[in-house]
């Protein structure tokens, strides 16, 4: 059969393909663990306080790139205008231009609309802009100089020089240090490689000069500091010579207005684990798996090394094994069934689990939510 | 351990080789072989041959990727056992549903002078990835090197299941097209 054969084919296809096409950056499953907050007095305060200012109260618009994607309602609209900001950051270098024009943020995530202003003598043409003026295989014309530098990177900052050492002179790496360091914050960097990872090419506009991109990524609330995009240049494709003399980037701190719905997983009055929800994610923390099966194996015994052995090599038997559920008011769920990690602690022995999930492009009403069940056990919100 | 450590392993006739390769890849690989076999056993059992074909492979052979030596031998090892599960009316999975995608790139007639070899193919299909966006190479990939469910996909390049259909969908649209500029019909 050809399409046999095609597939067949397919095994022949150059090793740093397979290679690139699994080193997609996963997200880190960071679990916080929050105090856990006065929901009802939050919720009186946020009353009065929209009492307060009805009369200056207004529905921010959102960015095409936004609206397009998320489609919002206008519930949707209200329920997240505090998460909406538009930050003042900007940084131009030979013409060039880098800004955000929005952002969504939710102290778990954050969504930003970036732009990218290129210069007057640029020629669009290479850019062939279609007639819809968007088109995510045009701009596979722009391409990072350096393949090994091509990929997107978010961390601490103390950690980054690391992951540059050796795409940067030792000037650059010093200026950058000296000028977006600080030994005790946490910033994000993200580097760009056009069209990849997270930070996706959404739009072309011939008339502007401006490309629009959609930055995603995992945003710690706790540990949060200012993000900063970074481009280390600007290449036509299959050329030596970038636009820019030296990098670009630019820096701000996500605002926004979120308190996260936070639950206790308890068994036999005792914590077992945590839940905490955004309007864009849920996390989950269990230290001990066992406590959240319905039948746990005792340790020492077959069943438990077979579940044991499953966990380490098969790669979606959290999903298999334990279920994540949202119930809300109006009688309906939300399974999740993505997102998880944890697993087999080597020092410990223990066996863990942790989820950390984004609903994609759907906002949660957390007002909703009634309660959350993981496993065996079913937390409700009071 | 890095893996010029755990070739050297497998030169030096070391058991401890096929530990340290199960330790490091053992994920991976059952990953793999997870998208093209549905039974547990067989999986393991795929994953376990891959180890005994690289313990009798190495050496003479140094692969320069260990992690892309191992990957590509699950996969011939899986689908090699897809195939026999086929004929007991068991597994199949994203392989049919792959193959009914690929119809896409087949052009409705074929003729004798118009065949050519496989590796031949491979290395056309990969000159066509290049010149692809990042997130459309992997996507594509991922689903037919990796044979990964689109929803699976999905979630891992951060798209809609609409978008990732749709791209998947022009890519090998556009791949046929680019073989077919080449004089190249399937």
């Amino acid at each position: 059969m050809k399409e046999e054969r095609l597939l067949s084919a397919m095994e022949h296809i150059a090793g740093e393909l397979i290679l690139e096409a699994k080193e997609a950056p996963m997200k880190e499953k960071k679990i916080k663990s929050r105090p856990l907050r006065l929901v009802l007095i939050a919720a009186v305060l946020v009353a009065l306080f929209a009492v307060t200012v009805t009369a200056a109260y207004v529905i921010k618009e959102w960015d095409s790139v936004f609206a397009n994607r998320f489609q919002p309602t206008e519930a949707i609209q209200e329920q997240m205008n505090g998460n909406l900001d538009q930050p003042e950051a900007s940084a131009t270098r030979d013409g060039v231009t880098l800004s955000v024009r929005q952002t969504i943020c939710d102290g778990n995530e954050l969504y930003a609309v970036v732009e990218l202003l290129l210069p007057e003598d640029f020629d669009m043409d290479y850019l062939k802009v279609e007639p819809n003026g968007m088109s995510d295989e045009t701009l596979s014309l722009f391409a990072t100089k350096d393949e090994t530098t091509g990929n997107w990177y978010t961390g601490p900052a103390t950690e980054r020089a690391e992951w540059f050492q050796g795409t940067l002179s030792e000037e650059e790496l010093e200026t950058l240090t000296e000028e977006k360091i600080e030994e005790d914050s946490f910033h994000y960097y993200i580097e760009v490689g056009m069209g990849g990872g997270s930070f996706l090419p959404k739009y072309i506009d011939a008339q502007t000069r401006t490309i629009s991109y959609l930055l995603m990524m995992e945003y710690d609330e706790e540990t949060g500091g200012p993000v900063t995009i970074w481009f280390e240049n600007i290449y036509y494709s299959s050329t030596e010579e970038g636009l820019l003399s030296g990098p670009i980037y630019m820096s701000w701190t996500p605002e926004y207005n979120t308190e996260p719905l936070d639950l206790t997983l308890e068994q036999d009055g005792e914590n077992v684990g945590a839940v905490t929800l955004t309007p864009m994610s849920i996390q989950v923390d269990v230290p001990e798996l066992l406590d959240v099966l319905e039948n746990p194996p005792e340790e020492g015994t077959e069943a438990y090394d077979e579940l044991v052995d499953r966990i380490c090599h098969e790669q979606n038997y959290f999903e298999e094994l334990v279920t994540v559920t949202i119930h809300f008011a109006d009688g309906s769920q939300r399974d999740i069934v993505y997102g998880f990690g944890g697993g087999y602690d080597d020092e410990t022995g223990g066996l863990s689990l942790s989820l950390d999930a984004d609903f994609g492009i759907e906002f949660l009403d957390l007002s909703t939510v009634t309660a959350v069940t993981v496993g065996a056990i079913t937390v409700e919100v009071n | 351990m890095e893996d010029r450590d755990i070739i050297q392993l497998y030169w030096d006739r070391e058991e401890g080789a096929i530990e340290q390769t199960k330790e490091k890849y053992g994920s991976y690989l059952m990953a793999i072989a997870k998208n093209i076999l549905s039974r547990y056993q067989d999986r393991e059992e795929c994953v376990a041959d891959a180890y005994f074909r690289a313990w009798n492979s190495i050496p003479p052979q140094r692969p320069e990727s260990l992690k892309l030596y191992l990957g590509r031998v699950t996969r011939n090892l899986a689908l090699d056992r897809r195939k026999a599960a086929a004929t007991e009316k068991r597994g199949g999975g994203q392989v049919v549903l792959a193959l009914e995608e690929l119809k896409d790139c087949v052009v409705a007639w074929d003729t004798p002078e118009s065949r050519l070899d496989e590796k031949f193919l491979g290395e056309k299909i990969t000159e066509f990835l290049r010149q692809q966006p990042e997130v459309t190479r992997k996507t594509f990939v991922l689903r037919y090197w990796y044979l990964e469910p689109v929803e699976d996909i999905a979630k891992e390049m951060h798209m809609s299941l609409s978008k990732t259909k749709s791209l998947l969908h022009r890519t090998r649209k556009k791949l046929r097209e680019s073989l077919e500029k080449e004089g190249i019909w399937l």
